[in-house]
This record gives C-alpha cells, sequence and structure tokens, in this order.
C-alpha cells in the first residue's frame, strides 16, 4: 500500500482520535463502582445469605421427617451417603442408627434430594468447607450411638421443613462454627468398613486346576532364594493391578503373606489369570521342595492331588530351611 | 541558579565557615563536609526514589482495579497502602537464584545499572526553584544520557541470563530505547531553542515569571502553549519517554504473552526487584521531566519567581522540605514495623513461649526474645514518633531556625522562601502525579503494539513530525521576536484550545459513563456513581 500524504496523516488522525476514545472509556470507570464482592469479611451479611434459593452446597437432612425409605442412599451414585436402618424388634418401628453423609465425597449433584419423599434430605447454601482433617467432613445425622426412630408420613401430611441449613447451624458445623470445625481433630471414631466381598472367588480357586503342559519360567528362579526374595519374585508373577480381589490390599502384601506362609492359597490372582496361578502354585511348591516339582517341567506328577500337598511339609516348616548362600 | 559553584557546595561552605571559623578553601577537612552532604543528598534522592517506586505500586494497583471494575490492595496497612513494603519484604527474603550456565558478572551486575541510572536521573530533577540536588548546566542531556544507562542494565541482564526470553526481551529494549532516544531528543530541542539554555532550572524559569507590569507577558507561560509545534512536540516527547520507559504500549522487552517476562525472566528475589524499582522510579522521571520541559515544571501559575536572596538563604529555605522528605522516609518504615509488631504481639509470644534455641538456657531464651520484641517495638514506635516530629519541626521553624543561624542567615528572610518552596513543591509533585495517572491509564486501555508497529511509528511517524517541530518552533521564534503581539495571542489560543481538548475528553467520560449506568442501576440496585477518591 502506498503511502500518500492523505493516509499519513488519516493514520496520524486515527491514532490520536483512538487513544482519546479510549482513554475516555478507562476514565469513566474510575467514576463507576467497583463490583468486587470482598467475600468472606467485607460484605453486607453473611454469605449463605447472599446465594441463590437453589444453591447446592452441604446436604442436611431434617431427621423429624425422615422416613429412612434409604432412596437417597440407593440414588447416591458414589455411595456417600450411608444409612443403617433397622426394625426395633419391641416397637415394630424402623430405627435409624446411622445416617452419615461424606460430604468430603459428595459431589452435588442433588440426585439424592429427588426422591425423598418428605423433602428431609436437601442442599444448604452452606458451602465453607475447608479443613484439616477430612474425617470431619463426615456429618452424621445419628449422633453417635444412639438412634434415631424414622418418621412415619401421615394422612394430609404437608411436608413442613425446617429452613435450609437449620439443621446444620444447629449442629455447629458451618459459616461461623466452620474455623473452629476446620481444626478440631477428628471427633468421630468411624469403623473401617470390611473389605468389599466378591462372591465366587474361593470357590473359583478351589475349582483351579493346575495345568501339567507346561513348562514354568520362573520356578527354576524360585530355588535356594531367601523368603523375602521369594516374596519378590512372587510379586513379579502377580498381575500387578493391585485389585484386592486376594483380600489382600496390594500384589506385594499378597506375595509377602504366601512367601510367608499367612496365605495358603495361589490361586487368588484373578487378573492374572490362568498364568499367574499356575506360576504362583509351582513358584510357591518348586521353593518349598527345593527342587523342580514335576508340573513345572512340563510333566504330570506321577501321584494325583495330594501329591504336592504331601511332599511340601518336610520343607515346609522352617521357613529359612533353603540353603542360603 | 546563576552562580558558579553548586548549592550543595556553598550552604557546605556556609556552614563551615560559620560552625568552625575557617575558610572553606583552606580548611583540610571541607572535602569531607562535602561527601557528607552528598552523602545526604543522595540519600533524600534515593529516598525519594524508594519511596515514590513503592507509592507508585500501590497506586497502579489500585486505580488499574478501578479500571477494571475491582477493589484493588486494599488489606496491609490503611487502604493497602503499605502493600508495597510487604512485598518487597518479601522478595528480600527470596533466594537470590543464578542460572548454572549464565554469565555470572553480567547477570549480577545488571540490576545495579537500571538502578544506577534511575538514581542518577533524580541528581538533576528539580523539585522546587531550590530543591536539586545539583543544577547541572547541562542538565536536560545529562537526564536523557543516564536514563540511558537503563538499557545497558537491561541488555546485561538479558545477555547474562543465557536464556532466549531474556535475550529477545534485551535485544527488544535496546533497539526500542535507542529508536526512541532520537525522537525524544528532538521534541526535547524546541524546548530548549526556547529557553537557551540545557539546564534543568532555566527550562524552568523559562516557563513563567509572570512580569505584572508588563501586559504582554501576562500569558500562560508554559512551554506547550507557545505553538502548536510544542503541543506536537510535547506528546512526541511523551511517547517517546513511554517507550523509553518500557510502560504500555511500548511494554515489548517484557511482553509476558511472548518472552514470559523478557529481560528479567531468570531474575529472583532482591535482584528483580531492582529491575522493577528502576522501572517505576523510571515513570516518574519520564513524568517529571515531561512537565519540566513542557508543563511548566514547579512554576507557581502566573506568579512571580523569589528573587533576592542570598545563596545561603536560598539553600536553608530548601533544606526544610527537603530534610523533612528525607525524615519522613524513615518514619514510615520504623511505625509500620511498630504497629506490626503491636498488631501480632500475642501470637508472637506465644510462638516465643515454644521456642527452643540450641545450646541456650531455655529461660534465657525467653527473657531476650520477649524483651527484644517489646523492646523493639517500643524503640520503632519511638523512632517514628521522633522522626515524625523533627520532620514537622523542620516544615514550621524550629530545628529550620537554629540552623539558618548556624549558617548566618536570619530566619524571617528566609520564612517565606520555605512556603514557596513548599508550594514549589507541591505543584511539581502534582503535576507529575497527573501525569503518572495519564500513564497508569494508556497502560490499561492500549494493548501492547507489535514491535513492526513500534518502529514504524518512530521512525515513519515521531521522527519526521519531531523534525517538522523543531523546524516551526525556530521560524515561530523569528516571528514572535518582529511581533510580540503574535505570542501573546497563541498562547491564549493554545490554552482555549487545549481547555476545549479537555471539556471534549470530559464530555465524552460522561457519555461511556452515561451508557452503562441504566444498566449497572437496573442489574445490582445499587447506585453506579462512585468517585475515584472514595475508598472501600
Amino acid at each position: 500500500m502506498a503511502v500518500t500524504i492523505k493516509s499519513y496523516i488519516d493514520n496520524i488522525k486515527d491514532a490520536a482520535s483512538s487513544v482519546f476514545e479510549g482513554m475516555s472509556i478507562t476514565m469513566s470507570y474510575m467514576f463507576r463502582r467497583p463490583t468486587t464482592l470482598q467475600y468472606p469479611d467485607r460484605i453486607p451479611k453473611p454469605i449463605h445469605e447472599m446465594l441463590p434459593v437453589r444453591y447446592r452446597g452441604f446436604l442436611e437432612v431434617d431427621m423429624d421427617i425422615c422416613t429412612a425409605c434409604l432412596a437417597c442412599e440407593r440414588a447416591c451414585p458414589i455411595e456417600c451417603i450411608k444409612i443403617d436402618a433397622a426394625k426395633d424388634k419391641e416397637t415394630r418401628r424402623l430405627v435409624m442408627a446411622r445416617f452419615d453423609i461424606d460430604i468430603a465425597k459428595c459431589m452435588f449433584c442433588g440426585l439424592c434430594s429427588e426422591p425423598c419423599p418428605t423433602g428431609a434430605i436437601v442442599h444448604t447454601p452452606h458451602f465453607e468447607a475447608s479443613n484439616a482433617f477430612v474425617e470431619n467432613l463426615t456429618f452424621r445425622f445419628v449422633p453417635q450411638d444412639s438412634a434415631v426412630e424414622a418418621f412415619k408420613p401421615f394422612k394430609g401430611y404437608d411436608a413442613p421443613r425446617k429452613r435450609r441449613g437449620e439443621v446444620l447451624e444447629h449442629m455447629g458445623l458451618v459459616h461461623t462454627a466452620a474455623r473452629a470445625r476446620a481444626f478440631k481433630p477428628p471427633p468421630l471414631d468411624l469403623p473401617r468398613l470390611p473389605p468389599p466381598e466378591v462372591a465366587g472367588i474361593k470357590d473359583k480357586a478351589a475349582k483351579f486346576e493346575l495345568p501339567t503342559d507346561r513348562v514354568s519360567s520362573f520356578a527354576p528362579k524360585a530355588i535356594g532364594l531367601s523368603q523375602d526374595k521369594l516374596a519378590v519374585l512372587l510379586e513379579e508373577v502377580m498381575a500387578g493391578t493391585d485389585c484386592g480381589t486376594c483380600d489382600w490390599p496390594t500384589c506385594k502384601e499378597y506375595a509377602e503373606a504366601l512367601a510367608a506362609g499367612k496365605d495358603d492359597n495361589p490361586h487368588k490372582c484373578e487378573p492374572g489369570g490362568v498364568d499367574s496361578k499356575y506360576e504362583a502354585d509351582v513358584v510357591l511348591r518348586s521353593w518349598k521342595a527345593g527342587a523342580l516339582v514335576p508340573e513345572a517341567k512340563g510333566e504330570a506328577p506321577p501321584a494325583a492331588a495330594p501329591a504336592p500337598a504331601e511332599a511340601a511339609p518336610p520343607a515346609d516348616t522352617p521357613a529359612e530351611t533353603p540353603s542360603e548362600s | 541558579m546563576n552562580s558558579e559553584l553548586p548549592a550543595l557546595q556553598r550552604v557546605a561552605d556556609a556552614i563551615i565557615a560559620a560552625a568552625f571559623d575557617v575558610d572553606p578553601a583552606t580548611w583540610p577537612l571541607t572535602e569531607l563536609v562535602y561527601l557528607l552532604f552528598m552523602g545526604a543528598a543522595a540519600g533524600a534522592v534515593f529516598g525519594f526514589a524508594l519511596n515514590f517506586a513503592g507509592f507508585f505500586i500501590f497506586f497502579e494497583r489500585r486505580i488499574a482495579a478501578r479500571m477494571q471494575s475491582r477493589v484493588g490492595p486494599n488489606r496491609v496497612g490503611p487502604q493497602g497502602l503499605l502493600q508495597f513494603m510487604v512485598d518487597g519484604l518479601k522478595c528480600l527474603f527470596k533466594e537470590d537464584l543464578v542460572p548454572t550456565e549464565a554469565d555470572q558478572p553480567l547477570f549480577r551486575m545488571a540490576p545495579y545499572f537500571v538502578v544506577l541510572g534511575m538514581v542518577l536521573a533524580f541528581a538533576a530533577m528539580p523539585f522546587s526553584s531550590a530543591l536539586i540536588a545539583t543544577d547541572i548546566n547541562i542538565g536536560i542531556l545529562f537526564v536523557l544520557g543516564v536514563t540511558s544507562l537503563v538499557v545497558i542494565g537491561v541488555l546485561m541482564g538479558g545477555w547474562g541470563s543465557n536464556s532466549k526470553w531474556a535475550l529477545l526481551g534485551g535485544m527488544r529494549s535496546a533497539a526500542q530505547v535507542i529508536s526512541y532516544e532520537i525522537p525524544a531528543g528532538l521534541a526535547a530541542m524546541t524546548v530548549i531553542i526556547m529557553s537557551g539554555s540545557l539546564s534543568m532550572q532555566d527550562l524552568i524559569a523559562a516557563q513563567g515569571g509572570t512580569d505584572f507590569s508588563n501586559i504582554w507577558d501576562f500569558s500562560p507561560g508554559w512551554a506547550i502553549f507557545h505553538s502548536p509545534f510544542t503541543v506536537a512536540a510535547f506528546f512526541v516527547f511523551f511517547v517517546a519517554q513511554l517507550a523509553e520507559g518500557n510502560r504500555t504500549p511500548f511494554d515489548l522487552p517484557e511482553a509476558e504473552s511472548e518472552l514470559v517476562s523478557g529481560y528479567n525472566t531468570e531474575y529472583s528475589g532482591m535482584r528483580f526487584l531492582m529491575f522493577f524499582l528502576g522501572e517505576f522510579a523510571n515513570v516518574w522521571i519520564l513524568c517529571a521531566v515531561t512537565v519540566a520541559l513542557f508543563l511548566g515544571g514547579w512554576q507557581i501559575p502566573f506568579g512571580t519567581q523569589p528573587d533576592g536572596l542570598t545563596p545561603a538563604a536560598w539553600v536553608v529555605s530548601a533544606s526544610g522540605p527537603m530534610l523533612a522528605l528525607m525524615i519522613a522516609g524513615g518514619a514510615i518504615p520504623a511505625g509500620f514495623i511498630a504497629v506490626q509488631i503491636a498488631r501480632y504481639r500475642k501470637r508472637a509470644h506465644a510462638a516465643i513461649d515454644r521456642a527452643r534455641v540450641p545450646g541456650m538456657a531455655p529461660k534465657l531464651t525467653k527473657i531476650l526474645l520477649h524483651g527484644g520484641l517489646d523492646g523493639a517495638m517500643v524503640v520503632h514506635a519511638l523512632a517514628a514518633v521522633a522522626l515524625v516530629a523533627v520532620a514537622a519541626g523542620q516544615l514550621t521553624g524550629g530545628f529550620a531556625e537554629t540552623f539558618a543561624a548556624t549558617a548566618g542567615v536570619a530566619w524571617s528572610t528566609v520564612r517565606l522562601p520555605i512556603a514557596v518552596n513548599a508550594l514549589q513543591f507541591g505543584i511539581f509533585v502534582g503535576k507529575t502525579l497527573a501525569l503518572v495517572f495519564v500513564v497508569i491509564q494508556l497502560r490499561w486501555t492500549l494493548p501492547r503494539i507489535r514491535v513492526d508497529q513500534m518502529m514504524t511509528l518512530c521512525w515513519k511517524y515521531l521522527v519526521p513530525i519531531s523534525f517538522v517541530c523543531m523546524l516551526g518552533v525556530l521560524v515561530w521564534e523569528l516571528v514572535i521576536y518582529a511581533v510580540p503581539a503574535l505570542d501573546f495571542l497563541m498562547r491564549w489560543v493554545m490554552l482555549v484550545g487545549l481547555v476545549g481538548v479537555v471539556a471534549m475528553y470530559v464530555k465524552k467520560i460522561k457519555t461511556s459513563y452515561d451508557v452503562d449506568r441504566d444498566n449497572f442501576e437496573n442489574f445490582t440496585g445499587e447506585e453506579a456513581y462512585f468517585p475515584p477518591w472514595r475508598l472501600v
């Protein structure tokens, strides 16, 4: 583009007028009210009073109108609600011994409050959850070591409910108490839940038949190892997914338990399939026997199933018997 | 101004003569006293630069916030005024990292060059008719020269970091500053032609001093009102200075979207802080120089200069505000420390109760630490109060009176000049801060320009325009030499014209404010008007 006198002067004019225009706009902002909300301390009223009505904050349960129908527990996609309800044998009424909501786990989807027949479980406008101990975020709506009788809706019941947030505020779990709560040590000695039971594992392990046409690549290495090294070798044999199907938390612990004799079933590694089960079996028995068992060489044992079991005991008694060199 | 000796030397001579009853020219310790005076002046100037840089950070952040409908820092100290101190303290305690592959001496030296260039420029900064560290006869040339020292520091940092981002930033800075020196120098030439001097004080003196007996002299004296050419030169100079100060829209050397952080990418802690210190103090320099050259400097509008003062009286009159400035610079941190200790005293004592110093008896540790904490608080509070009292005494007489007597000057002859100097100081600082505000406003108005646009602007626009301005001023000077009434006329026309532009500006501000006001009020239910001086 050729630069003419006109375009040159126009450029200067454009620059000057656009800077002028821009400056007048930015300057006009100096006379406007800032929209910043100075959360948390310089606001006209508590923040939970300024949030929209349908804000999905912490969950709370009004135990006065909870029917113990367990609809919320079933609706929760991530199982953060735990309710223990049982029929009291004397009064024949439903009684809840536990109503815990793990707010740390909750994803605030709102699916629990939708099926609730009485509107007992709702989201509150409270959200300040900073905490030094995650256990403090498990809200217990049934006090420890007590029970709450379930509400039985009657005809003409018009679902009166406490104000949203009232329950949490009464329990001292929100806003003003949030800071105090954050730094108190975990008050609840929550019982550890037992590991989930996976049906059929034990039967499957029992049913496992050792293939006889295979040659083990691990069993020769096991001869003459110390117990620790054996555990390492066994862990190599495992699938390594730490799935927990074997009832041990990780593969390492299962391998150590096998090596130490705490677990006598080497066929529990489901993800590893036939390979893992076979290798674990022959490695373990070869180590105990101090020599390769017949299955490891790809030939069927001369005797039937009891044979390896009987062959084991002599070497079995002390774990560190194999010659350590 | 017209004396051969610098002001500082004159007052030092007067004090030596009065206090020790010797001839300063032959006394062996004269040089030592000179050194002390130079140290004091340097301290005052450096203290001012530091305090301004700190204040500027606060000023800029608050204004930027308001321009973006935010509030800005308002927690540390009154309205966040002390935020810069905690930031500085934080930077002091940060690790001073030097990259393994960096050029160590260059990397370590670079920030000092930046600060040096900045502080040297303050040496010739005219705060009032008497408040100037040294009025050298090539003042403006000196200022333009030493501010270019900054670019050496920037280039050293960029090269020494051994990082491509830093190097690119340094190179850009060098290219930019060297290019923009030319229009800046040419635009400054217009004012130099008018006053016929390079001295900062002479440049300012030429822009005022109304003689009420001559009607043709009763006209706006600022250089910007001289003719349309000086108006253009003012804008050229201001833009070129912006570019030299690496301010937006010319902050290409530290373009964070392209160069991470430019030349200071690899810097941390105190060295990083020094780069910024230099940059912020540079904003003062660029605005102050523009004010001194084009906007009348410290001239009291339509006022006359204080004349007929002996050199000693003249400098004594300056010493009051100058020392007060220095002393106030000390009182602020002392008071801040005392207040902070008082605020956290309980917690600090609680922490001391838990403290253990290995190898020291716990009881002794506690006595020392508890005592030290409270002692530090009391000492700092006392120091702050004492410093404020001394500063107040400086301004109201007291110490200055004694000082005047020592220098052999009657207090009554310097009382008025002190007031005049204080007023001039206030006017100069006020004008400069107004321009600083414009610099900040520009930062939040204009986007950063490209490298080629930057070069185009400099070489194709600013340089030719500044040449035209220089020639125009030359011709106009000849014209008004022949017809003095034209000068009077032109100055009033320019004043009215610029007032008209300001009125247009205000109207535009009003328009863009009104456009959004109803929306805001409907949406929030609050009044939209919130004046800039109102604090949140």
